[in-house]
């Protein structure tokens, strides 16, 4: 049986079972329109609003809907609303080609659209912001590679920053953020996967993720966002951390599927 | 054709053969006719071929059928002795069932003989026939 | 010991455990090449988990099963083509169209005969364009139906076909199964309450209770054995023990009504004279038969 003969039917079919789920990914272009709602104006965006991203946690739902729907709900509503894993199992299949027909199915939703803004971004290169407070203008133009300062907006006023080909620089950040996220989605819905109370522990794991970023403010902590930070130290190692991020995409997903070929229905 | 009962407590390869036997018997089947292969007859009756192949292989040993490889099943030719045997095994379990009943009833021999005779002649005079002298 | 060509359906000493207590103790079965199985049970009895572990979608908990040489947990997909599941709840997810389903076996399996799924749409009244969700319940089961038997499998694990169908459609699911066994060498193992439908085409019947098979017999040799005898005008009495072996003894005041299985031994002729009474019996259909084991020998679930 030809491999990918098989992976492609599966694929196919997994995209017959949700589809309505393509329409998610267009939810998630939301943060790269944000450079071309200022273009053309005067007002320029700061760095944190540009690299905030609310739409992380679709990657997790959409992860949690394409690769392990089960464990979203309670087991007697799988029997009543199929989710089509047992069907898959009991066709002529590898075991191991299902888990990998949708997280391909995945990776794609998840990166048509971020890929193809970051072609879009090459008729844009320079990103222009607009900084107010100056530790973060010193921080930007020290670290992020090919920033400069100017052009100035009030004379006498040093707010605004260029970054030469900053666009590609935020799509790609855009882009290496997602793949991160999704394989510690991936990894973390399989390692839950054969646990009794799987529901309840995904359920609480989201809404933390999604609640105690925000708690900062309620604690009043200074210094860098989370977001900061993590761009920061990108910017500083980029080569080394999209090789990580693919290594782990590729490591995690195979890891998930030897954890999946064992697991009973 | 033939009239088969699944839920009767006769298992259907029983009530199947004795069906066919009692066809040979009475002469619907006359000697050498073909019979219908065991892919045919289990499709004509919705049973399982396993049935059909274990009442041909009954009635082979039973002398009633005679399985040529490659060509079929046939109703083979027998000697009256033989046949005349196999009637007399067939209508055992009738005669049986009336005996039984007679007894429960408290009737006696000479009681159902009369009753016997009586009912050939209402038949016969029906039919016309006279009971098959071989 | 036999190879496996010979029995496609093999499981040993199977134990398994759902949510606490053991559904399945010390289960064995072996189906032979070229049969239909029923396999009957009580509700809750554990036919479902058999299937399911026949199937390969759980694994048992001790023991081993076998399915055409492979074991169906981790068989990959080179071996899976033989094997054909139809699962008592509709599995194929609501939104999906027919085609698509169709689509998926069409590719993945190099037998999938397309004008025996034709014939079969058409029999059953299935328009490729449908949703899942729109077909009654019955129609969803017959696309499970479908979907396994199109690529002619070897094995063909059926549980409880006649669930949600009407008397027709049954009878011609039946008939479907028929055709296939006639068409080609293989095995298939049905489970189900209505045992009628065993009755019209299996060869060989199994009973579950209390987590392992109580009968593993050829139906016609079970209906050639079982007898229900009434005994009347006993000289000496009406016994008061039950025979030892037997299945369910009912007295009245005058006569006697039991339920056992023959032998050489063991006539009706042959317990008139023992009880020195009258004894005359009769054969007892499957129903019969499944009722009379389950009131008396406990066929618990």
């Amino acid at each position: 049986m030809n491999k990918f003969r098989q992976f492609w039917a599966i694929f196919k079919f997994q995209v017959s079972v949700n589809p309505f789920v393509i329409l998610l990914p267009l939810a998630m272009a939301m943060p790269y329109f944000i450079p071309y709602f200022y273009a053309g104006k005067d007002t320029h965006p700061d760095l944190v609003s540009l690299l905030s991203n609310a739409n992380l946690f679709f990657v997790g739902l959409i992860a949690v809907i394409l690769l392990a729907p089960e464990i979203s709900r309670y087991k007697a509503y799988n029997a009543m609303w199929p989710t089509g894993t047992e069907f898959l199992l009991t066709r002529a299949v590898d075991r191991p080609m299902v888990l990998r027909a949708r997280s391909a199915f995945f990776y794609f939703l998840i990166l048509v659209i971020p890929v193809f803004t970051l072609f879009w971004t090459l008729k844009a290169p320079d990103l222009q912001v607009r900084e107010y407070d100056k530790l973060a203008y010193e921080k930007i133009l020290d670290q992020v590679p090919g920033s400069i300062a100017g052009p100035a907006s009030h004379p006498g006023m040093a707010e605004e920053i260029t970054i030469r080909n900053g666009t590609s620089l935020v799509g790609l950040y855009h882009i290496w953020i997602y793949l991160c996220i999704a394989v510690c989605t991936e990894v973390f819905v399989y390692l839950i996967y054969p646990l009794r109370y799987r529901q309840i522990i995904l359920w609480v794991t989201f809404y933390a993720c999604v609640f105690i970023p925000s708690a900062r403010f309620v604690l009043h902590t200074n210094g860098p966002s989370l977001g900061e930070t993590v761009f920061f130290a990108y910017v500083a190692h980029q080569a080394l951390l999209w090789i990580t991020a693919i290594a782990a995409v590729i490591l995690g997903h195979l890891w998930c599927e030897r954890r999946f070929e064992r697991m009973e229905q | 054709m033939f009239l088969l009962n699944p839920t009767s407590g006769v298992p259907l390869y029983l009530q199947l053969q004795q069906q066919l036997q009692q066809r040979i018997l009475s002469g619907q089947l006359p000697d050498g006719a073909p019979l219908p292969s065991v892919r045919e007859l289990s499709a004509q009756l919705h049973i399982n071929p396993l049935t059909v192949v274990k009442v041909y292989q009954n009635l082979e040993k039973t002398g009633f059928v005679e399985t040529r490889r490659g060509i079929g099943s046939f109703v083979s030719h027998q000697s009256p002795a033989l046949r005349m045997d196999a009637r007399r095994r067939q209508i055992g379990p009738a005669i049986e069932q009336l005996v039984v009943e007679a007894l429960h009833l408290g009737l006696g021999q000479e009681e159902i003989q009369s009753l016997l005779a009586e009912k050939f002649l209402q038949y016969q005079s029906q039919s016309g026939t006279k009971p098959n002298d071989e | 010991m036999m190879n496996d060509d010979e029995i496609p359906i093999l499981a040993q000493n199977v134990r398994r455990a759902y949510d606490g207590p053991l559904v399945l103790r010390d289960f064995s079965l072996s189906v032979k090449k070229g049969s239909i199985y029923g396999f009957l049970g009580r509700n809750g009895s554990g036919k479902t988990t058999a299937l399911r572990m026949l199937a390969g979608l759980i694994k048992p908990g001790s023991g081993e099963v076998r399915v055409l040489g492979f074991n169906p947990f981790t068989a990959g997909a080179a071996e899976r083509q033989w094997l054909g599941y139809m699962s008592e709840k509709a599995t194929i997810p609501p939104n999906t169209r027919l085609r698509s389903v169709l689509n998926l076996g069409r590719a993945l399996y190099p037998t999938w005969d397309a004008a025996l799924v034709d014939s079969l749409l058409a029999k059953y009244g299935l328009s490729p364009r449908r949703r899942f969700a729109a077909l009654s319940q019955g129609q969803q089961r017959l696309v499970g139906f479908v979907a396994a038997i199109a690529p002619r499998p070897k094995v063909l694990l059926l549980d409880e076909p006649a669930a949600n169908l009407d008397v027709v459609a049954r009878r011609e699911i039946l008939d479907d199964v028929l055709a296939l066994i006639r068409d080609c060498e293989c095995t298939v193992l049905f489970s189900t309450h209505i045992l009628s439908d065993v009755e019209r085409v299996a060869d060989h019947i199994g009973i579950l209770s209390n987590g392992s098979l109580r009968v593993s017999e050829s139906l016609d040799s079970l209906k050639d054995s079982i007898r229900q005898v009434h005994c009347f005008g006993f000289k000496n009495g009406i016994p008061r023990e039950d025979l030892p072996g037997s299945f369910r003894t009912v007295r009245t005041r005058e006569d006697l009504t039991v339920t056992l299985r023959t032998d050489a031994t063991l006539t009706p002729e042959s317990l008139a004279q023992h009880w020195s009474c009258q004894c005359e019996s009769r054969a007892l259909g499957l129903e019969d038969i499944f009722v009379e084991l389950s009131l008396n020998q406990g066929i618990l679930p």
